[in-house]
C-alpha cells in the first residue's frame, strides 16, 4: 500500500497544503486584532526622531499597541549567532518589540533551503508576513496576489531617510518594483561590486612554489597543477589540489563555474540568462559566445583531466567548498569578495602561516582582456503579505532598519545593530537588511589605508570595530602568546581578507573599478513573464551541457546546445530583453 | 451454527472499527486532495485558490509534451523503477529461502538484523555516506570505502565515479535501493514461509525428494500467494523511481540518465512554482499508475488465479 499511495503522493502533498489554507486564514485575524490604532500621537522612547516633523502626528517606526508579524528566518551555513543571541531573541527583534511590532518565527532554515521554504509556505498559505524576493518573484507575486499594494502605505509612512536611502540611485531600483505604476515591493540598495565574480588563492601556496598570482587562464592552469602535483604545503603528501567548482548547482556565488567564463568574455551571470551588450550592439546573453565559451570549457576539460580540477567537483555544492577551502585541500576558488572569510578563519587555527588573496578572475583570451561582470539591478526585494492586516509595516521596519544602519545617532548605535564579534550578531538579524549601498567601498579603502599608515582619526565606529580586529590578528600573529581561536582573532583575519588586504577581495575590486574593468549588466528590469518561464529550463540545460563537456564531452557540443537553447526560449527572451533596451535607452 | 455467526460478526465489529481510523486518516490524507487534481488545468496562483484561477483545459499538457525534459524523466524512470520492482522481488526471495534453510539461530537472527538495518536510515543520511563511500576520490582526498575495495579486490583499475557518471548513476541507484531494503522485504517471505505445514516437507522427505525438489514444489507453491501479492502492489509504483533516494544523489551531470519523473516534479512545482505543470505530470503519472495496477490485478486473477480482495 505505501508504494501504491506514493503513486500519487506528490498531487495529494501538494493539495493537502492549500487545504489547510482556510484554517490558518482564521488565526491570522486573530492574531493581528489589536493593530487597530495605526495613528497614534506618542511616538515610543525608541523610535523617537526629532529630526522627523511628521512623526510628532504618527508613528513611523512602530505602534501603541503590540502587533504580531509572521517571519522566516533563513541564515546562511557560514553564519553563526554572537553571544547567547538567538534568532527570536537579538538587539533587532528587542527593538522591534520595543517599537510593539512582535516578529513571530514561522520557520528556520538554512539559506540554501530559504526560497523552497519560503514558496511551499506560499503554496500553503501560511506563510510569512515579511517576504525576501527574487527579482522574478516581485512582479509574479503581485500579480496573484501573495504581496500587498504597499502604494498609499509608502507615501504615508515611508520616513524621509527611507525615501532617501531608496532612491540614491536616482529611483531606477524602486521604479522597478512598480507592477502597473502601484508599488508591491521595496528594493534593498546593494552595490553591484559586492556581488562581482573574483578569484580566491592561497598565496601561501604560490609562495612556497615560487610562483605568482596567475592572470591569464594559461597561468591559471600552470599554477592549479602546480598546487596539485608539487606538494604546495609542503608537507610530502598529495593531499590538494588546484581549482574547485561548484558542480551541483553551477551557477552560484560561492564557486559558481561562470566566474571562468567571465575571464574568457562572456558573462552568464549566476541566474542565466544575464544580458550584455554583444560586439553588435545588440543585447545577447554571454552564453551565446560560442568561441569565448568553447575556449573556457576546453580549458576546464583540461584541468579536469590531469585532476588540477576537483576530480569530485560533481558532487559539490558551495557548502562542500567552504569545507574544501578551509580544510586547506583546494587552492583556488572563486566567489564575491567575502569568498575567502571562511577559510581563512577556519585555516588560521591549523595552518597559522596561511595567507589568502584575491584577484580578478584570469583573462582568458590573453592578458587585459578580461572584464568583470557587474549587475547594476538589486537581487533581494522586501515584499509584505496580502494577508498582513498591517501592511504598513514593513514601511516601518524598513524605516528603522534605515535609522539604525544609514542614519545611526551614536557610533555605539550603529555598531550595536550593525554587528560586533562575539557581541551582537548584527544585521542580518534584521528584517530588511538595509545597508548603506558604497559602504563596503568606503570600508575597504579607509581600513587599508589605516593600517598602513596606524592612522585612524578618518574611521567611523564600524571601520574603527574592523581594524581594532584586524590589528588583533596582525600584531598578534607573530607573538608567542598567540590564540587563533580568539573572537577578534578570527574576526579580524576574515576580514583582512576583504577590506585590510591590498591584495583582499575589495582590494581586487578596487583595482578592477579604477581600472574601469567592468563589463554592465544590459538588462536592468526585472524579467518578464517569458523569462521567468523559460530561464529554469534553459538554466537547467546549460548547467548540463557544461558539465558534461567539462567531464569529458565534445567541446563542439555545444553549438548543439545553443541551437536548443535559442529554439527552446532563448531567442524571444532575448528579443524581450532587446525591446527594454529599445524602449530605455 | 446460530451462536457461531453472531460471535463472529461481534469480532467483525471490533475489526471494522479498529479499521475505521486508518480509513479517515486514508480519507482525509488521500481522497479529500484528491480535487486538487483541478489545478491541472488551471493557471494556477496560490492566492486565487482552485475556484478563482483561470482555467487553461489542457494547456499543461500541451507544455509538458514540449518541455525537452519530459521525455528523458520518463524513460529514466521506468528503466530504473521496473529494474528495481524485478531486483526488490527477487533478492528478497532467495534471501529468505537462504536464510530459512539456516539452522543455527543466532546466526539467522544477527543476519537479519543486520542486513534490515539499512531500511530503517533515511535516504537524507544515508546519501550523505553514500557520496563519501562511492567518492572516487580528488587529487587532495583518497577515494571512498567501497571504490578502495574494488580496486584492492582488483575487480577495477580505477576508482569508478559512481554518482557522477551516467554509465554507472542507474546501477548505483538500482543497486543501493535493493540493498537498503531487501533486509525489510524479507522478513515477509520469512513469515510466509512459517506458514507452510512442516508435514508436507517430512513428506517429501519420506518420498525421497531432496532439498531442491522441496523448494521448488513446496516452499515456493507455498508462499505464491505472498509473490503474487507483493507483485501487483509493485506494479503500482512502476512510475515511482525513488524521489527521496535520486534526489539526495544527483547532480547536473547525471541529468541524463538519473533525472526522474518526480524529481521534474519537484524542480518543476517547489523550485520554479510552476505548481499546475506539475499538477499534471502528477496526474497523468497517476493515472498510468491506476491503469497498471488495474491490469496487474487481472493478469493475476486470470493466470495464476489470485485475488487480493
Amino acid at each position: 500500500m505505501k508504494n501504491f499511495k506514493k503513486a500519487i503522493s506528490l498531487i495529494l502533498t501538494l493539495v493537502l497544503m492549500i487545504t489547510l489554507v482556510g484554517c490558518s486564514k482564521k488565526t491570522d485575524s486573530s492574531d493581528t486584532e489589536n493593530s487597530s490604532s495605526e495613528v497614534s500621537n506618542a511616538p515610543t522612547s525608541a523610535a523617537t526622531d526629532d529630526s522627523e516633523a511628521a512623526s510628532e502626528t504618527k508613528n513611523l517606526y512602530g505602534y501603541d499597541t503590540p502587533v504580531k508579524i509572521k517571519i522566516g528566518v533563513a541564515m546562511a551555513s557560514d553564519f553563526s549567532y554572537a553571544a547567547d543571541e538567538t534568532a527570536n531573541d537579538n538587539v533587532w527583534m528587542d527593538l522591534y518589540r520595543a517599537n510593539n511590532i512582535d516578529p513571530e518565527i514561522l520557520f528556520e532554515v538554512d539559506s540554501s533551503q530559504g526560497a523552497t521554504k519560503m514558496a511551499t509556505a506560499i503554496l500553503s498559505g501560511d506563510y510569512p508576513d515579511i517576504i525576501g524576493e527574487q527579482p522574478s518573484e516581485v512582479a509574479k507575486y503581485a500579480a496573484d496576489g501573495t504581496t500587498a499594494d504597499i502604494t498609499d502605505a509608502y507615501n504615508e509612512y515611508a520616513s524621509d531617510q527611507l525615501k532617501e536611502y531608496l532612491n540614491s540611485d536616482g529611483g531606477l531600483a524602486l521604479e522597478s518594483c512598480k507592477v502597473n505604476g502601484r508599488l508591491y515591493a521595496l528594493p534593498q540598495m546593494v552595490n553591484g561590486y559586492d556581488s562581482v565574480m573574483l578569484m580566491f588563492i592561497r598565496q601561501d601556496w604560490l609562495d612556497n612554489l615560487g610562483l605568482s598570482m596567475p592572470t591569464t587562464m594559461d597561468e591559471l592552469k600552470t599554477v592549479a597543477h602546480a598546487f596539485t602535483f608539487d606538494d604546495p604545503d609542503g608537507n610530502g603528501v598529495a593531499d590538494t589540489y588546484g581549482l574547485a567548482l561548484d558542480g551541483v548547482d553551477v551557477f552560484a556565488s560561492m564557486g559558481g563555474v561562470q566566474a571562468v567564463f567571465e575571464g574568457y568574455g562572456a558573462p552568464m551571470g549566476a541566474t542565466a540568462p544575464t544580458f550584455v551588450k554583444g560586439e553588435d550592439g545588440k543585447l545577447a546573453w554571454g552564453g551565446t559566445f560560442a568561441p569565448q565559451m568553447k575556449a573556457g570549457l576546453q580549458l576546464l576539460q583540461d584541468m579536469y583531466k590531469d585532476g588540477s580540477l576537483a576530480k569530485d567537483f560533481i558532487t559539490m555544492d558551495g557548502n562542500s567548498i567552504f569545507e574544501e577551502s578551509s580544510a586547506g585541500r583546494c587552492g583556488i576558488w572563486f566567489g564575491p569578495m567575502w569568498a575567502g572569510m571562511t577559510a581563512a578563519s577556519a585555516l588560521l587555527k591549523t595552518v597559522p602561516a596561511s595567507h589568502i588573496t584575491s584577484a580578478k578572475v584570469p583573462d582568458g583570451l590573453g592578458a587585459g582582456t578580461g572584464k568583470a561582470y557587474f549587475s547594476s539591478s538589486p537581487s533581494t526585494y522586501c515584499g509584505v503579505s496580502s494577508k498582513c492586516a498591517n501592511p504598513e509595516v514593513l514601511i516601518k521596519l524598513m524605516n528603522l532598519s534605515v535609522q539604525k544602519l544609514c542614519y545611526p545617532e551614536s557610533p555605539e548605535e550603529f555598531v550595536k545593530y550593525y554587528g560586533e564579534a562575539g557581541k551582537y550578531s548584527g544585521w542580518k538579524t534584521s528584517l530588511t537588511y538595509t545597508l548603506a549601498p558604497l559602504k563596503n567601498y568606503d570600508n575597504y579603502k579607509k581600513e587599508s589605508a589605516a593600517l598602513l599608515s596606524g592612522d585612524t582619526s578618518g574611521l567611523n565606529t564600524e571601520q574603527l570595530g574592523d581594524y581594532t580586529n584586524m590589528k588583533a590578528f596582525l600584531d598578534g600573529k607573530d607573538k608567542a602568546d598567540f590564540n587563533p581561536e580568539d573572537a577578534a582573532v578570527q574576526a579580524g583575519v576574515a576580514l583582512y581578507t576583504v577590506f585590510g588586504d591590498l591584495e583582499g577581495g575589495y582590494g581586487a575590486l578596487d583595482k578592477l573599478i579604477t581600472n574601469k574593468l567592468i563589463t554592465p549588466s544590459a538588462y536592468n528590469s526585472l524579467p518578464t513573464d517569458l523569462m521567468a518561464e523559460k530561464t529554469p529550463t534553459l538554466n537547467k540545460l546549460a548547467a548540463e551541457t557544461i558539465i558534461k563537456i567539462i567531464t569529458g564531452e565534445s567541446v563542439d557540443s555545444y553549438d548543439d546546445f545553443l541551437q536548443n537553447w535559442k529554439s527552446l526560449g532563448g531567442d524571444d527572451i532575448t528579443a524581450e530583453a532587446q525591446a527594454w533596451a529599445d524602449a530605455n535607452q | 451454527m446460530n451462536t457461531k455467526k453472531v460471535k463472529w460478526k461481534k469480532n467483525n465489529l471490533v475489526f471494522h472499527l479498529m479499521l475505521l481510523i486508518p480509513v479517515i486518516i486514508l480519507f482525509i490524507y488521500s481522497y479529500l486532495p484528491m480535487f486538487g487534481i483541478v489545478m491541472s488545468f488551471e493557471k494556477f496562483s496560490p492566492n486565487l485558490g482552485f475556484l478563482k484561477s483561470k482555467w487553461v483545459g489542457l494547456d499543461n499538457f500541451k507544455t509538458l509534451l514540449l518541455l525537452p525534459d519530459t521525455f528523458p524523466a520518463v524513460r529514466n524512470t521506468l528503466i530504473i523503477a521496473i529494474i528495481k520492482i524485478i531486483g526488490n522481488l527477487i533478492v528478497p526471495i532467495v534471501f529468505a529461502l537462504m536464510l530459512n534453510e539456516v539452522k543455527v539461530k543466532w546466526f539467522k537472527k544477527t543476519v537479519q538484523t543486520i542486513t534490515y538495518l539499512p531500511y530503517f536510515l533515511s535516504w537524507v543520511i544515508l546519501g550523505g555516506i553514500l557520496i563519501k563511500f562511492l567518492s572516487p576520490g580528488s587529487a587532495a582526498s583518497a577515494p571512498g570505502f567501497f571504490n578502495n575495495i574494488l580496486v584492492a579486490l582488483h575487480i577495477i583499475k580505477e576508482p569508478i565515479y559512481f554518482l557522477g557518471d551516467n554509465n554507472y548513476f542507474r546501477g548505483t541507484m538500482i543497486i543501493s535501493d535493493i540493498w537498503k531494503g531487501f533486509g525489510f522485504n524479507t522478513i515477509v517471505y520469512l513469515a510466509a514461509l512459517t506458514g507452510i505445514d512442516p508435514s508436507l516437507y517430512e513428506a517429501a522427505a519420506v518420498d525421497g525428494a531432496g532439498r531442491w525438489r522441496q523448494t521448488w514444489n513446496i516452499t515456493l507453491p507455498g508462499i505464491a500467494p505472498f509473490i503474487a501479492l507483493m507483485t501487483i502492489l509493485s506494479i503500482g509504483s512502476v512510475l515511482n523511481a525513488g524521489f527521496d533516494q535520486i534526489f539526495n544523489l544527483y547532480s547536473p551531470a547525471v541529468y541524463e540518465s538519473g533525472d526522474i519523473i518526480d524529481t521534474l516534479v519537484y524542480r518543476l512545482g517547489l523550485i520554479n512554482q510552476q505548481y499546475s505543470l506539475s499538477a499534471a505530470v502528477g496526474l497523468l503519472k497517476s493515472i498510468v499508475s491506476l491503469i497498471l495496477v488495474l491490469t496487474g490485478y487481472k493478469l493475476a486473477d486470470k493466470y495464476a488465479g489470485y485475488k487480493v480482495f
